[in-house]
């Protein structure tokens, strides 16, 4: 008896259909398709109802602070890959850093000693004080974040408006922040707001 | 495609478990206040003034800041900021003036008034 390959397609069908091994498989293949549209039905109920409180006045529950966090962490070190930080920074690059720091970031960030301005703590997710960023960060990563932005966290994408170069700055700036005491910091910010 | 959906299905029960073990955690918390101030508001205070960017906090979102010292633990601990005795009256005061208490250090004023500042406190003090 040769095996029954030639046997034409809906003969075959027919013989799974009488068989119990098939209509297990059926039942499970339709209570899949049930969970599926179940969950696609929940899902746009979900948006629609408008049941979920968007106001940046309540705080993300653990669950979503938890699930944007770790994608936000997972997509940088992911997109980061692709971009070539310079092997070092200038001390010349940080101090112009410093100044596009002072200038753009400060307000919301902090400093050393200096905290960010009163209306961020409203921002939800509000923005972190960056001293230790370059643990967290590789410095592709940082250019990254700056030159990129964050969609859903008010970070701007800083390179419609600044430079390359100027970007790289505030990287040098970024890698020698923990260095900076909030003393050594005042006097250099001090020193720039005079300048202007 | 059905693969793909028990997938989806699968996931969501994960996150649902997940949710519900950290509401758990963040309540139980919150529960065991001091008579301080509220700790639950104090929570909440702590995730605006950012203080996890500085310091890994427990049961706080993404508190994870290697700047400061991490604050487990900090009922038990004797000393606020290496300075002075950890007494809640000292440690409001800290929250609140930071820079006149131990001038010069990195934590910055950040404008909490005295009932942010005790509920923020009352948080740390379920802290054991």
């Amino acid at each position: 008896m040769p095996p029954p390959i030639s046997k034409p397609f809906v003969e075959r069908a027919a013989d799974r259909r009488w068989s119990g091994q098939g209509a297990a498989r059926r039942g499970a293949a339709i209570a899949l398709a049930a969970a599926f549209f179940l969950a696609c039905a929940g899902a746009a109920l979900f948006v629609w109802s408008g049941v979920y409180d968007v106001s940046a006045s309540a705080p993300h529950s653990n669950f979503a602070a938890w699930a944007i966090h770790a994608t936000m962490i997972r997509s940088i070190r992911a997109h980061a890959a692709s971009i070539q930080s310079p092997p070092r920074f200038s001390q010349a690059q940080a101090i112009r850093g410093l100044a596009q720091y002072q200038r753009h970031c400060e307000g919301c960030h902090g400093a050393p000693g200096l905290a960010r301005a009163p209306w961020v703590s409203g921002l939800t997710p509000t923005p972190p004080y960056l001293i230790d960023a370059a643990q967290k960060w590789t410095p592709a990563e940082l250019r990254l974040i700056v030159g990129d932005g964050v969609k859903m966290t008010a970070m701007p994408a800083w390179k419609f408006t600044l430079s390359d170069a100027e970007l790289w700055d505030l990287v040098a700036f970024l890698e020698r922040f923990k260095a900076m005491t909030p003393r050594r910091y005042a006097q250099m910010r001090a020193k720039l707001r005079a300048g202007r | 495609m059905a693969k793909l959906a028990f997938k989806v299905d699968r996931l969501n029960w994960a996150a649902l478990a997940v949710y519900a073990m950290l509401a758990g955690c963040g309540k139980s918390a919150a529960l065991s206040a001091s008579g301080l101030g509220d700790a639950e508001k104090g929570a909440d205070v702590i995730v605006r003034s950012a203080c996890g960017s500085c310091h890994e906090i427990p049961g706080i979102q993404n508190a994870d800041g290697l700047v400061g010292p991490p604050l487990d633990h900090f009922a038990g601990r004797a000393v606020i900021a290496g300075l002075m005795p950890n007494t809640p009256d000292r440690l409001v005061h800290w929250l609140r003036f930071p820079q006149s208490a131990s001038p010069g250090n990195a934590m910055p004023y950040m404008g909490l008034t005295e009932k942010q500042a005790r509920d923020a406190a009352a948080y740390l003090e379920t802290l054991r």
